[in-house]
């Protein structure tokens, strides 16, 4: 624990000028007509940040993960990742935006029938990188993430850990800007969860933006970075680490929860707005 | 020259797909093989009557018999008629033992009847068949001239191909609208098998597919692969076909030289393999590589949509 703790030294406590990643601005989605899967999402992440976005499931963070993607588009709102608007990216364009967002998912969704070493190679071989590169680079990315031993062993021969690994490693292999992380630990025991995170934090070390997208609120609870939480569809509080003054979510639970109980009558829509015009004065937009 | 680099990756990928569907692989391949070949088949009678068309129209001629009772002079009359004609080109004479010696020249050069043709002996079976050969410089003018060289006196019988050519227009008519309506339909099976076939090398692939497309490679990338295992299957599928009509025409060719060149005329002499190939590879390979690229583009437009 103390260990994890000792990592959270990362960039995102740099003051940020106009560094901005990613940024939503008003963004809703609709996947039937009338009802917002999201809905008044506004938020912006630094180049450098380590941030998580917590929320139940079916609280709308698949489709940030889905809009950050661009497996999907706004209803409403304009969303821009590395400088580009999504919303006016042709669909030709999208795979080579995709080369920058480094994607990690609870489930690893590894090459089965791959060892190791093709898995991350695989990675390279898709955007059509040089042979000698692929050679190069795979090793170099397989060592950093402390499998250089396995480079033979097929997914089905590693633990948990390990494969989460492989897909870290390929995730970062073609250098990406951003690493999203969905439910990276969801799978795992505590000892690889602390593994897995230390290597997520070691990343962002090195200048990659990491958000992880997560209901494990003790994991959140433990790193003290940046979190984003969503419910309903809505962001329902957004607390910025700063300072070493990391947010106390078991504070930010129950102030959601209090606000929460407080609008119990109010309609769906009146009561997320509201809670967003609580939190937003908080620490949004420092 | 990274595209060359991974010419050689899709192409792997691709067999390793025909592979892994071995099976339906192979009924792709046998489905196209019967298309192209029912094609072929149709493409050598549809050609084969056009081209004894011509030829009779062309080569043979009209020939015209006289009456039983008709001079010399008369003969003479009429040839110097016919030869008036604008549209004739030339006319000549064949006496009854002329057209003997003929008939029996080629039918002892095709062996079968010469026992028949011995018989005869001295005598002539034709005699008093003296005709005319009238060559037509424009064919189209067949009818009419027909119709003047009947109208002469003397004239018994004008044989001419008209007829015989209008019922052989008419049958490759229907071929060939038969043939285009077979084959159409076989075409459209046949895409459905290769589109059907890759759909589930796509399916097989889905995970790999989606992990693709979440790392950013481009679509061209991802389809390359199911583009040639499409094309692999057209091909295939044009070779197999091709190498069954070469040798079935080889053999019928045979049988017809064996059976029908009896001196009946050139008309029913087969086209050149040469000739007829020429033509029919080329579209045999057209139609499998169509097949093979629309039936993999097909699968690919509607599966990978669904791949996120």
């Amino acid at each position: 624990m103390a260990r994890l703790a000792e990592k959270t030294t990362s960039s995102e406590n740099q003051p940020a000028v106009s560094n901005t990643v990613i940024s939503f601005n008003d963004v809703a989605k609709e996947y039937d007509k009338g009802i917002p899967a999201v809905n008044h999402i506004n938020f912006q992440i630094e180049r450098g940040e380590f941030v998580f976005i917590v929320g139940e499931s079916g609280s709308g963070k698949s489709t940030l993960i889905k809009l950050m993607l661009r497996e999907i588009k706004p209803t409403k709102g304009k969303i821009i990742i590395n400088g580009r608007d999504l919303n006016k990216l042709k669909k030709w364009q999208i795979a080579k935006y995709r080369r920058k967002i480094g994607v990690v998912f609870q489930n690893y969704r590894l090459l089965a029938d791959r060892t190791v070493y093709e898995n991350v190679a695989f990675a390279q071989r898709v955007i059509e990188a040089p042979p000698e590169q692929i050679k190069k680079a795979t090793p170099r990315m397989l060592s950093q993430v402390g499998l250089s031993s396995k480079t033979k062993s097929f997914p089905g021969e590693l633990s948990g850990g390990e494969q989460q690994r492989v897909a870290i490693a390929r995730a970062l292999i073609n250098n990406p800007v951003i690493l999203l992380a969905d439910e990276p630990t969801g799978n795992l025991d505590q000892k690889n969860t602390d593994e897995i995170m230390n290597l997520l934090l070691d990343i962002n070390k090195h200048g990659t933006t990491v958000i992880i997208v997560t209901h494990d609120h003790e994991m959140v609870k433990r790193l003290k970075k940046r979190v984003i939480t969503v419910r309903n569809g809505f962001i329902v509080s957004d607390h910025k680490a700063a300072d070493g003054k990391a947010p106390d979510l078991d504070d930010i639970e129950e102030e959601i929860r209090r606000e929460a109980e407080e609008e119990d009558n109010k309609s769906g829509d009146e009561m997320a707005i509201d809670y967003i015009d609580v939190f937003d004065t908080n620490d949004y937009d420092e | 020259m990274r595209k060359l680099t991974y010419f050689g990756y899709h192409v792997k990928q691709g067999f390793i797909n025909l592979k892994r569907h071995f099976g339906k692989s192979m009924m792709s391949i046998a489905i196209m093989t019967v298309c192209i070949f029912l094609f072929g088949l149709f493409y050598f009678v549809f050609t084969n009557i056009s081209h004894i068309i011509k030829d009779a129209e062309t080569n043979v001629g009209v020939s015209v018999f006289f009456d039983e009772d008709v001079t010399e002079q008369q003969i003479q009359d009429i040839g110097a008629k016919i030869n008036t004609r604008s549209e004739v080109a030339y006319i000549k004479f064949i006496s009854a033992d002329e057209a003997w010696e003929k008939y029996k020249r080629e039918r002892l050069a095709a062996d079968e009847s010469s026992a028949l043709v011995e018989s005869f002996g001295d005598d002539n079976p034709l005699e008093g068949s003296d005709s005319y050969e009238v060559h037509l410089a424009d064919v189209s003018k067949q009818t009419e001239l027909v119709k003047y060289i009947e109208g002469l006196e003397g004239v018994r019988n004008v044989n001419d191909l008209t007829q015989v050519a209008e019922v052989l227009s008419n049958v490759n008519r229907i071929i060939r609208v038969v043939s285009m309506a077979f084959t159409a339909i076989l075409i459209i099976i046949s895409v459905f098998i290769i589109s059907s076939t890759i759909g589930m090398g796509i399916g097989a692939r889905k995970t790999e597919i989606s992990i693709m497309k979440l790392i950013g490679a481009k679509d061209g990338f991802i389809r390359a692969p199911f583009m040639v295992e499409g094309i692999v299957l057209g091909l295939v599928g044009a070779i197999v076909p091709s190498v069954l009509l070469k040798l079935s025409y080889d053999k019928v060719t045979e049988y017809f030289v064996k059976h029908f060149s009896n001196g009946l005329g050139s008309s029913f002499e087969l086209m050149e393999a040469g000739d007829i190939f020429g033509i029919l590879i080329p579209i045999c390979f057209a139609i499998g590589l169509g097949i093979g690229i629309i039936g993999s583009f097909i699968a690919l437009n509607r599966q990978l949509a669904k791949i996120n």
